[in-house]
């Protein structure tokens, strides 16, 4: 530690060693000054005397002069010592109390990227409600128009579907009726006063024309069958129920969906269909609908040419289990952990919203089910939707 | 040019001197005078008007001639130089930076290539403001000198000519480049110790505090060797003189302050030069006792710009007299012998002078030299 008075320590008093010295020169300088020698050596033994005491003074103030020194130096180099340990030491701490606060804010830019991602996941939650809300509206408006062309067409077809049978009954009658004239004619030999009656048959090929009439009673029959079968799926697929949990049969929901989305894979994919004995499940049925559309028409778009589409549905426990599987394209790892983002699509410019498999899972996940997908590039994909047979509650 | 050194106690003495200088027909125009305070200057001026002798005289803190320290004597250095190779410039005012561009002004008017050399009181001048006022007017003036003493008695330095004596003006001696060589170098050799300290409240050359603990009590801390410290300036220079603080200025330029004065109302010391509050100052010793043969190889560079000399000047700080003691007149003596003409000087309270690789600058602690030679 500095001594602030190491430096008034120093003994002022004059050294002994020089003190002798200088009593010594002075006896000398006597001495010669009271010998009997001749002025010329006495003179020079006078100054070299006097060299000696100038010699003497300078050592002795060099001896002061560098005790004096040292304990200046001493006392700066130690005051010197003492501010670097100082400083230090306020280094050290100002070093800890860095590192402190580095750890705080450390801490701080944790809490805020944690809530950054927290935020950010509801903005994300926000974007895809928004566009589910988007997307809900959209298809409340599709399944109103739907529902709206399936109510004016039903009515037409079913009086064609109700006229149909009559009038083939109607056509049998009228054509036993011109079997039994040509039976008669035959029978009685009327034949020469009915010839022009035969020409004109033969001319109109009337056996053709009636052989034709219950083909295109058949037609009209079949096509009234299948336009009721597609107004029956249109109003499956858009029912008016999405705001209210309903128990619905979804291998009902599939169906429709096929019918309705038959156009785009007929001729060119089989649908195999194992539908198991599932109970009715509680949920929204249009929403659950959209998630067939959606899963159907990429499985239907994945196949490029023929190819088929594999749909089984199970009940296990307390869950039902649907699995629509392809045998298209498949997907790579990395494409298949960004399908569900919102806006992810693999399809053209202007060909898809990248919005449908977002929506998808959160129906699924809204209906507290899951929604997964499993695949390989050239090996197809499978989704699997498991869902509860019931729900408490949905938000 | 011719020159011969004389001394003496008294007017008596110097007389007698003056009588066995010019015995060989030598005829002096200029006497260059420095004075103990205690010695009668209007006889010594009387007596060189007189002999119709211009003075350039100032009062000392201890006188040097040739290899010889003396105190309560008066030195001079008897000159034959030309007339028109000189002029003597006085002047007091308290506009130092004024006077001093008057010197410049002075000194540019009567050559066209003059030089320097400038003694001004030592107790109310700010030197600096010689520097100042002079380099402002023309920069390619050299300058040389020194601040005037008093034995240390610290009551009023002088400087004085014919018909001039003042204890706030300055004088100059003004030589003509063209006629006569003059060179010169300020060297201290003082060597810096401990670490960087902050001069916290200074106002010119009054320190205040440093770092915000009282100037007189950071110099006590470190350097009262005495029993007590009072406010006089003898025990200031026996404790504090010889460790001036290191001051690197805004020009570059390093230079030392050593106190002269203590204000122990206000704890503050009085350097003899300014030191800028906020500088950063570090204390300074002299680094041993070889610093004598160090300053004579570093004045002896000088030789090869002026090999013969006539004559020289020595301003030395009376910081560094009391540092190096008696072994001051080694160092005079040995810088004489260099040349080998004669030397004359005295111990100063400040330098004026041009250290190596740096511009004129305002000194404590440093002996500036000035050597003469006629072309």
């Amino acid at each position: 530690m500095f001594d602030g008075d190491i430096g008034r320590k120093i003994n002022y008093t004059e050294n002994i060693s020089l003190t002798g010295k200088k009593i010594f020169l002075e006896q000398l300088k006597k001495l010669i000054q009271d010998l009997d020698i001749g002025t010329e050596v006495k003179a020079q033994l006078l100054e070299q005397v006097k060299v000696a005491q100038k010699n003497l003074v300078v050592s002795e103030f060099k001896f002061h002069r560098t005790v004096i020194d040292k304990a200046a130096i001493t006392n700066v180099l130690n005051a010197s010592i003492e501010e670097i340990d100082n400083q230090k030491k306020r280094i050290e701490a100002a070093k800890n109390e860095i590192n402190e606060n580095m750890i705080v804010l450390d801490n701080q830019k944790k809490e805020i990227e944690e809530k950054n991602t927290a935020l950010n996941l509801v903005l994300t939650n926000l974007k895809e409600t928004q566009q589910q809300l988007v997307q809900s509206e959209k298809m409340a408006s599709l399944g109103q128009l739907t529902a709206g062309i399936a109510h004016e067409i039903n009515n037409p077809i079913n009086f064609v579907s109700a006229n149909v049978k009559p009038l083939k009954e109607d056509l049998a009658d009228i054509i036993k009726c011109i079997n039994y004239y040509q039976k008669t004619v035959k029978d009685k030999g009327l034949e020469k006063e009915f010839v022009e009656v035969q020409k004109f048959n033969e001319q109109t090929d009337i056996q053709f024309a009636l052989t034709e009439v219950e083909d295109l009673l058949r037609g009209i029959e079949e096509g009234a069958s299948r336009t009721s079968e597609i107004v029956k799926g249109l109003r499956n697929f858009s029912r008016m129920d999405q705001h209210v949990i309903k128990k619905a049969d979804l291998n009902e929901g599939i169906e429709s969906t096929l019918t309705l989305l038959h156009s785009t894979y007929r001729d060119r994919i089989e649908i195999v269909k194992d539908f198991g004995q599932i109970p009715e499940v509680d949920c929204f049925p249009g929403q659950i609908n959209q998630v067939f559309m959606n899963l159907l028409s990429n499985a239907i778009q994945a196949i490029n040419g023929a190819g088929k589409i594999f749909i089984k549905t199970s009940a296990t426990g307390n869950e039902i289990r649907i699995s629509i599987k392809d045998t298209g394209s498949g997907m790579t790892e990395e494409i298949r952990t960004k399908i569900f983002d919102p806006f992810f699509t693999t399809k053209e410019v202007g060909k898809g919203t990248g919005l449908g498999l977002s929506i998808s899972y959160g129906i699924i996940e809204k209906h507290k089910g899951r929604l997964q997908v499993f695949s390989e590039p050239g090996k197809g994909s499978e989704f699997v939707i498991n869902l509860p047979l019931e729900q408490e509650t949905i938000t | 040019m011719k020159a011969k050194n004389i001394y003496g106690e008294n007017i008596d003495e110097i007389k007698l001197g003056f009588s066995a200088a010019i015995t060989d027909g030598f005829g002096p125009t200029l006497a260059i005078v420095f004075s103990s305070i205690t010695q009668d200057r209007k006889a010594l001026v009387d007596f060189f008007d007189e002999q119709k002798i211009d003075v350039f005289g100032s009062t000392t803190a201890g006188e040097i001639i040739d290899d010889e320290v003396m105190e309560n004597n008066t030195v001079i250095m008897l000159l034959d130089i030309k007339r028109e190779y000189y002029k003597v410039f006085c002047e007091a005012s308290a506009d130092t930076y004024k006077v001093s561009g008057d010197l410049a002004k002075f000194a540019k008017a009567a050559f066209k290539d003059p030089s320097v050399v400038v003694i001004s009181s030592g107790l109310t001048i700010d030197a600096e403001q010689i520097i100042k006022g002079v380099q402002d007017y023309d920069k390619t003036i050299p300058l040389f000198g020194g601040l005037a003493g008093d034995d240390l008695t610290m009551k009023g330095s002088y400087v004085f000519s014919n018909n001039y004596e003042s204890s706030t003006g300055l004088i100059g001696l003004i030589l003509d480049n063209e006629k006569i060589n003059v060179k010169g170098l300020a060297t201290s050799g003082w060597d810096n110790i401990g670490i960087e300290k902050t001069i916290t409240k200074s106002i010119g050359n009054v320190v205040y505090s440093i770092d915000d603990e009282p100037a007189v009590d950071v110099f006590v801390k470190y350097f009262q060797f005495t029993e007590s410290v009072d406010n006089t300036a003898e025990i200031i220079a026996q404790n504090f003189a010889q460790y001036p603080l290191q001051l690197t200025k805004e020009n570059g330029n390093t230079v030392l302050r050593a106190p002269l004065m203590v204000d122990i109302e206000s704890r503050a010391l009085i350097f003899a030069g300014g030191i800028p509050q906020g500088s950063k100052v570090k204390f300074s010793v002299q680094p041993g006792f070889d610093l004598i043969e160090k300053t004579t190889e570093r004045v002896r560079a000088l030789q090869s710009g002026i090999p013969e000399a006539d004559a020289m000047i020595m301003f030395s700080c009376k910081a560094r007299h009391m540092a190096l003691g008696p072994m001051t007149g080694d160092e005079a003596g040995m810088i004489r012998g260099i040349w080998d003409k004669p030397l004359i000087g005295f111990f100063t309270y400040g330098e004026i002078g041009t250290a190596k690789n740096s511009t004129c600058d305002f000194h404590n602690e440093t002996c500036s030299m000035v050597i003469l030679e006629e072309k």
